[in-house]
């Protein structure tokens, strides 16, 4: 076949172009990514936490941070063994107290986990994840806001500083995910820095349930702290408020004095636990003790950051400063050691016991989840579905709207009558009015909760979605000729063993909505007029269309109805009858582009550089030497796992139950060595790694991840457009 | 001690969440712009003092979230502020459109004489907008209010906003202030609609009796 003919060419080009390098050497003015230079500025300014700063760290550990490492390195140790007789150990005093000195950083997300009972609950709710995920891509209400602040999460962190980079995209899924899943929460801000603290040291899924735990658990019970009306948050302030009365009168006083209100300042210490609040490193600290012991790490936490600078406190004569100094300079610089805050946290938490304050008081009834989780499965259930279906939509306020199915559905049920109510009623924002059950299980669905659906037209779901999807932008992705960002249209398959999920492409109709004129939210809900009506034919089973408009600067072609054809796992067929034109078929799904790494390559390797978006990476455009192996990779790997996708999952799971060393955000811990009894040399080599060729980063920026969390942000993300290699 | 100011005045920023409240905020606190803000939890404030007339005036500026939810924690703020800033975002049409919504606020929480402008932000982005000036303009002089388009980024018309804000609270203030002293016969304090909010000319004391 030609295309293994051009492949093998390709290699072989690729192979002298690399000898070539090497016999030019560096001086003759060969090209070199700055990544690959231990030069590249970015690895002298990022912290042990992946933290950028604006100043170059000194090239020399100090003999402070040095011996922090060494210790660090020997506890390590420690908890790996702990971690071999867990059962004797996870309830003892011994966990206790090395929980109260920090988990070292390497074993943390591992760890973390444990105290999030994460192996039981995935174990329990297989597959949940994957489920609500895609649920989410077409029901998520929340996918607006979601947008808005992971572009506002951790910025300052190499993980989560490129815009829809490998972190972002796993961050935006989750919370997405868990938009759907626990719909009474719906999204609260505050959730996305939680959501990404677990994301540091952990993979997608994991940090989903870990999510979910910290939200669920009674231990945590974070829900009652972002549901409308921060019922629980309202009880800790009140509590708080109490104990300092109690424990600090002086300080409540001069607070008070200065009307510095409870409800300035414990906002955060509340909802994230400290995170922002106090120096990163404390943080961590803190949310060690705060995984192992509930919720009470607030109240005790809150007292005894007060208690620690009460006398700086109390010399803050005004507002402005008493709150500057809570808010500004405490997480810049705690004044004392990270050891010692720990051990007056300690003390305090004594006190507050011997005083029976460390917990505030009984939950309420109001905080607790009132609504089973991942309700809205009932879509997923078998819906039936008419051979020809229509779906209308209401496109001036609408964004994309998605029916869901599993393609083995066995049993069909009826439920057409209901849907009216449903829709008609808020069914939401999203506003299909469809005449297809799916609409009747939204009833139940998190879209039926009158959740503020602030600012959500003039927004495109999809849009947004596609961002994340489509990570490497500057790659536009080439399907039969037509280049889907010329004409804003993209269309996708999903394949896999549990799913066929296919939505279409959509475009922008040219035909601007009459706005009618809206007294509020609510009533534009109500009011949004039916602008087009597609017609679907389902042929065999019903899937899936996705129409989406985004803002008039995306109007193309497709001002017209057109038909969109379905068949059972042959793709997408779409016919626009009267423009004549046709949007592009759907590329073929992306798998993984490489195979999952061998395990013993887990454990000793600690960093394997990310792996870009698969649209980059299979990217039509090869004119460089690394896309030709990247095309290779694909190729190779696609055929592999379309014929079992299961045992790559098993591989997931197994990787997942080995020792936790990889966990970390590890690419800085690996660049570290420490000889006995000298000192270490900051010496940053982030890559130093990579065993696979594919890993090459295709981006300019490096976002180092490990190996599971990539394998499975690309696992997770089935809707990773790739190109069609054969077609090629 | 000499005293850092003549006037304290408590101003708000309200508008849908990613309009760019906390930029504009930086940019005119800081004059500065860091396109990987936070988004703000809840409530912060900022502080600058500016010069109006040979008055030293604080301005203590309060920033919130802007998500709905957070609604009920926001508008407890609302009694206490002079001036309101309402911004939205140019590129964004339901962020305009909520403008409306953002004034019924207003009206229900915060006092009835308290100064209000609008603020269209993100207008270096002109190539994505979806809101024209003329509109913008034109709800303003619908609810009678003032209204400029600004850019954060771009530090265009952010300075100049919260002046023109801050001289219409000014000149309330002391039109009121001498409303009370022909009545009163010079007292000098005025009780600005609000428990805690005392304001007190040349006294060089804000609220809840600050210092400067």
């Amino acid at each position: 076949m030609g295309d293994v003919d051009d492949w093998v060419d390709k290699a072989e080009e690729e192979r002298l172009g690399i000898i070539g390098k090497y016999d030019k050497g560096r001086e003759e003015g060969a090209e070199i990514e700055p990544w690959d230079d231990p030069a590249f500025e970015i690895y002298h300014v990022t912290d042990h936490y992946g933290f950028i700063h604006d100043q170059r760290f000194p090239l020399k550990f100090n003999p402070e941070e040095n011996k922090f490492r060494f210790v660090e390195a020997e506890r390590a140790d420690k908890w790996v063994k702990m971690h071999a007789s867990w059962d004797k150990y996870k309830s003892s005093d011994k966990l206790r107290n090395r929980t109260f000195k920090g988990i070292p950083n390497k074993v943390r997300g591992f760890f973390w986990g444990l105290f999030l009972d994460l192996p039981t609950i995935k174990e329990q709710q297989k597959g949940k994840y994957e489920e609500m995920y895609q649920l989410a891509r077409q029901h998520s209400l929340d996918v607006r806001q979601i947008d808005l602040d992971v572009n506002r999460t951790y910025r300052d962190n190499i993980m989560f500083r490129e815009r829809y980079g490998v972190k972002q995209r796993s961050l935006f899924n989750i919370l997405c995910a868990y938009s759907i899943y626990n719909s009474e929460v719906g999204y609260c801000q505050g959730m996305s820095q939680v959501a990404a603290l677990l994301l540091m040291y952990m993979d997608e899924e994991d940090a989903f349930w870990g999510l979910s735990q910290l939200m669920t658990h009674h231990k945590y019970g974070m829900h009652g702290f972002f549901i409308a009306g921060f019922p629980k948050l309202v009880r800790f302030q009140k509590h708080h408020d109490k104990v300092l009365k109690s424990m600090i009168p002086k300080l409540k006083k001069h607070f008070d004095k200065h009307g510095v209100d409870v409800g300035l300042y414990t906002l955060k210490w509340f909802f994230q636990c400290f995170l922002d609040r106090v120096p990163f490193e404390l943080g961590l600290r803190l949310w060690d003790i705060f995984l192992m012991d509930g919720d009470r790490v607030l109240t005790c936490g809150a007292y005894s950051i007060l208690k620690m600078h009460h006398k700086q406190l109390l010399a803050k004569k005004n507002m402005d400063d008493l709150l500057d100094y809570l808010q500004s300079s405490i997480p810049n610089d705690l004044t004392i050691s990270n050891d010692k805050a720990i051990e007056i946290y300690q003390r305090c938490l004594e006190d507050l016991q011997r005083k029976k304050l460390d917990v505030a008081g009984d939950v309420g009834e109001d905080e607790l989840p009132k609504k089973p989780f991942g309700l809205i499965e009932n879509i997923v259930k078998p819906i039936p579905v008419r051979k020809e279906q229509r779906i209308s939509m209401r496109l001036n306020r609408t964004p994309p709207m998605a029916q869901k199915e599993l393609t083995d559905n066995s049993e069909c049920e009826s439920r057409e009558e209901e849907d009216e109510d449903a829709s008609s009623e808020k069914a939401s924002a999203s506003r299909v009015t469809v005449t297809s059950a799916a609409s009747s299980s939204m009833a139940n669905s998190p879209r039926n909760i009158s959740r503020p659906l602030s600012s959500i037209s003039n927004f495109s779901y999809a849009s947004a979605i596609e961002d994340y999807n489509s990570s490497n932008k500057s790659t536009p992705l080439k399907m039969n000729g037509v280049s889907s960002s010329s004409n804003k249209s993209k269309s996708s398959t999903v394949h896999n063993s549990d799913y066929k999920v296919t939505s279409v492409g959509y475009g922008w109709y040219e035909s601007k909505p009459e706005r009618e004129e809206e007294e509020d939210e609510e009533g534009s809900m109500e009011n949004g007029s039916v602008e087009t009506v597609e017609s679907v034919e389902l042929m065999d089973t019903q899937i899936i269309s996705v129409h989406q408009g985004p803002q008039g600067d995306y109007s193309t072609g497709y001002s017209e109805d057109y038909k969109v054809s379905f068949k059972t796992g042959k793709g997408v067929r779409i016919n626009n009858e009267r423009s004549g034109r046709t949007p592009p078929p759907p590329p073929a799904r992306s798998l993984d582009p490489k195979p999952h790494p061998p395990l013993s390559s887990i454990i000793h390797s600690t960093t394997i550089p990310v792996v870009e978006s698969s649209s980059s990476m299979g990217s039509s455009s090869h004119n460089g030497d690394k896309s030709i192996i990247n095309r290779r990779e694909t190729a190779v790997v696609s055929s592999a796992r379309l014929s079992s996708s299961s045992s790559s999952r098993s591989a997931v799971k197994e990787h997942s139950k080995i020792s936790p060393i990889s966990d970390a955000p590890s690419w800085s811990s690996s660049s570290i060595s420490i000889p006995s009894g000298g000192e270490a040399v900051r010496i940053h080599v982030p890559y130093s790694n990579s065993n696979d060729i594919s890993t090459i980063p295709v981006s300019t920026t490096p976002v180092p991840v490990t190996p599971r969390s990539n394998f499975d942000t690309l696992k997770n993300d089935p809707n990773r457009i790739k190109i069609d290699i054969s077609s090629k | 001690m000499t005293k850092a100011y003549d006037y304290l005045f408590k101003l708000l920023l309200i508008g849908d969440s990613g309009v760019g409240k906390t930029c504009v905020l930086f940019r005119f606190s800081e004059d500065a712009f860091n396109s990987t803000f936070i988004s703000t939890i809840g409530i912060d404030f900022k502080i600058r003092t500016i010069e109006l007339d040979g008055k030293k005036i604080k301005l203590q500026i309060w920033d919130t979230a802007g998500q709905e939810r957070f609604r009920t924690i926001t508008t407890a703020y609302y009694r206490g502020a002079m001036g309101i800033m309402l911004v939205y975002d140019i590129t964004n049409e339901k962020s305009f459109e909520n403008i409306k919504n953002w004034i019924r606020n207003i009206e229900e929480h915060a006092a009835p004489d308290v100064q209000k402008m609008i603020l269209g932000n993100k207008c270096d982005m002109n190539d994505k907008r979806a809101v024209s000036k003329e509109r913008g303009e034109q709800l303003a002089v619908e609810y009678g209010i003032r209204f400029l388009e600004t850019s954060a980024k771009a530090s265009y018309n952010v300075e100049e906003s919260f002046y023109i804000l801050s001289r219409d609270i000014k000149s309330h203030i002391d039109k009121k202030l001498e409303q009370q002293q022909s009545n009163s016969g010079g007292r000098q304090q005025l009780n600005n609609n609000s428990n805690n909010v005392v304001l007190s000319k040349g006294g060089g004391r804000g609220a809840g009796g600050s210092r400067g």
